[in-house]
């Protein structure tokens, strides 16, 4: 089945790892899609292998908090993959919000988020590059994790994977320091990192400039790991020694935040990634059972 | 590759559009590596293997459930009821504090997910009514091994690839020939070290490695005729993802884990292991591994006690069956014609295969 004759494209909107996003209508039953369109004609090397792990590892996924790959239509010139629509991503979501968000929704909109990379790290996938712009959120507030393209399977233990993951904002001090071996720590990092922009409606925690600002931003709020607390750190393949900093306050960084909203985000912030909370258990984090209100939507 | 796209039934929406007017290049298709000589694989007893395998089919570790991963659970069938590890097991991750054991929070759900996902398997009688048979399968396998060998691929990308081309093979509506095995093998090479390898090799290494027998051009074909049949399912679990765990549990050393890899490979020849779960043939080879090692010498490791049954999902008297197999293979490895892995374990790197072959007399099991 042509792409063209199933699906009437209404506008373009953006672009992802590997190609260009359409939203579109199907012309049967009228709903709604993003379409994902891989070109194959200037790619001598087939199918790019972002493309083959997001439709072979998202085939996997049902979940809510996963965006739904619905059919993969495959021609000589080009591949497209076909998901459900989603209005916004978190990056346009926060730039609507003017600065202020509501605690309930930083709450809803984290529990979302941490539901479903739950769901992922216990379907043994590794999401690898989280951060707002591949987070969506639907027309009535159901967070979806999305943009599988760096995404991979990961054995137990790990065997060695790339070190070039991760959007910079968002990526952990281990893969910082060149560390290959890590595991589903490297996306509970970003996710501590998002919650945070979460709760201060859309400004980011650690925007650095490069991998040494990134550090340095990153030691400055938890100040600077010692050996004793992170064994075997100096040993990294990138590992270089770091200005000497006390831990800053968590109240400045993150003001909106309540007390245990702070103790949940410190134990994402945890350089050492064996310390670091997985998302399974943050879920039943006091901060998200302290309130009576229903999680699972965020009434934007 | 055009005369496979042509014998495929015009099956709905697996058919990628154009491939079927491409100009047919009358190009003789890969020739295989080695002459077709007759079997010398030891006539087995398939029933006992049917056998064995039912009781994996019926067998299954229950796992109770956890209110975290609820929704997890409930959706696209994950083991209903999971109850992790029982009381009177050991639990083997316990003390790990390094960055690879931080997945222990999950470990036990990954592997139950794990053992699931495994059941579903091929007949081991697929070729029966095909054009290619077991012996032209196991010279394709065995190329395979090289090309993994030669690539230094890991072994998950070799067992993905050896997935790919049976799982391609078995689909009803194509009849390979023997001609096309070879293109078929290289192009599910060519997907699996995508899908694995940090730094896959490139369309071009692969075109060199099967000696300019098949075409850029008919690999993308054949790339896009296997992610179609097969519904890009390229997730399965294999034999090493369970080795991993059994060989913790068995607090195997270094050698015991090389030996047990080298046991789990030669299952890649037989076509019988296309229809064994993967997680059989790990504590299969590991069970073997045991006895070459025997425990009389390190009597604080176990043999095959409850521990092991729990982390391998098998009991002994399962095991033995397919272990009987796998012996056998070890027997003859270094006397069949296609023996890339007896050599690449023979080699330099690893020397369990010589170890293997030299004392398989006296594993009595």
């Amino acid at each position: 089945m042509n792409a063209r004759m199933k699906y009437e494209k209404l506008e373009k909107v953006g672009e992802g790892t590997y190609g260009t996003v359409f939203k579109a209508r199907n012309r049967e039953s009228h709903d709604v899609v993003a379409l994902k369109r891989v070109r194959l004609d200037d790619e001598d090397e087939g199918i790019p292998s972002s493309a083959l792990r997001e439709i072979a590892l998202l085939k996997q996924l049902r979940h809510k908090n996963i965006v739904q790959l619905l059919d993969v239509l495959h021609n000589e010139k080009k591949l497209t993959l076909v998901f459900e629509y989603c209005d916004q991503d978190l990056k346009k979501y926060f730039d609507s919000l003017n600065g202020s968000i509501e605690s309930k929704i930083v709450r809803s909109l984290f529990y979302q988020l941490l539901s479903g990379l739950a769901y992922c790290h216990l379907k043994n996938v590794l999401h690898r590059d989280l951060k707002p712009q591949n987070i969506l959120i639907s027309k009535n507030g159901e967070v979806k994790l999305a943009d599988f393209g760096l995404a991979r399977a990961f054995g137990i233990p790990v065997r060695c994977y790339s070190a070039e993951v991760v959007t910079l904002w968002y990526r952990p001090p281990d893969v910082l320091f060149g560390s290959k071996l890590y595991n589903t720590s490297i996306d509970c990092w970003s996710a501590g990192c998002i919650f945070a922009e979460i709760a201060n409606a859309g400004r980011p925690l650690f925007p650095g400039s490069d991998v040494e600002d990134e550090l340095k931003r990153i030691v400055k709020l938890l100040g600077t790991p010692t050996e004793a607390i992170w064994p075997g750190m100096n040993l990294l393949p990138e590992y270089k020694p770091l200005p000497e900093y006390q831990p800053g306050d968590f109240g400045v960084a993150v003001p909106t935040l309540n007390d245990s909203g702070i103790e949940l985000l410190q134990r994402f912030l945890i350089c050492n990634p064996a310390k670091r909370i997985s998302a399974a258990m943050a879920l039943k984090h006091q901060f998200f059972t302290e309130n009576d209100d229903d999680l699972n939507l965020a009434s934007l | 590759m055009a005369s496979l796209a042509n014998r495929v039934n015009q099956g709905p929406a697996v058919q990628p559009s154009g491939m079927i007017n491409k100009p047919n290049v009358q190009q003789k298709l890969p020739t295989l590596p080695a002459t077709l000589l007759p079997s010398t694989v030891v006539a087995r007893e398939r029933d006992s293997k049917a056998a064995a395998a039912q009781i994996l089919r019926t067998k299954r570790i229950r796992i109770a459930q956890d209110h975290v991963v609820r929704t997890a659970g409930k959706e696209n069938g994950c083991p209903p009821g999971f109850k992790g590890r029982p009381e009177h097991i050991t639990d083997i991750y316990q003390g790990d504090d390094t960055s690879e054991a931080l997945v222990v929070a999950y470990v036990e759900h990954i592997y139950s997910y794990l053992h699931f996902r495994e059941e579903t398997r091929l007949k081991q009688n697929y070729m029966d009514e095909m054009s290619v048979n077991g012996r032209m399968r196991a010279i394709l396998m065995d190329w395979l091994v090289s090309v993994a060998y030669k690539f230094h691929m890991c072994q998950d990308t070799l067992f993905l690839a050896v997935d790919i081309t049976d799982r391609f093979l078995a689909t009803p509506e194509i009849d390979v020939t023997k001609d096309e095995l070879q293109l078929v093998g290289v192009t599910a090479m060519f997907i699996a070290s995508k899908f694995e390898e940090v730094y896959p090799p490139e369309l071009d290494d692969f075109v060199y490695i099967a000696d300019n027998s098949c075409t850029k051009e008919q690999i993308l074909e054949a790339e896009m005729m296997i992610t179609n049949q097969l519904n890009f399912d390229f997730t399965r679990p294999s034999p090493v993802h369970f080795l991993r765990r059994i060989c913790k549990a068995a607090g195997a050393s270094t050698e015991e884990y090389c030996m047990a890899k080298y046991i789990c490979e030669l299952s890649i020849l037989d076509i019988t292991f296309v229809a064994v779960v993967p997680s059989m043939t790990a504590a299969a080879a590991m069970y073997l591994t045991l006895k070459y090692y025997p425990r009389e010498l390190t009597p604080h490791l176990p043999f095959w006690n409850a521990d092991m049954q729990y982390y391998s999902g098998h009991a002994e008297q399962e095991i033995i069956p397919i272990a009987t197999m796998l012996l056998e293979s070890i027997k003859i490895a270094p006397k069949v014609k296609h023996q890339c892995i007896y050599k690449k374990y023979g080699s330099k790197m690893y020397f369990v295969a010589d170890k293997a072959t030299k004392y398989a007399g006296s594993i009595v099991l």
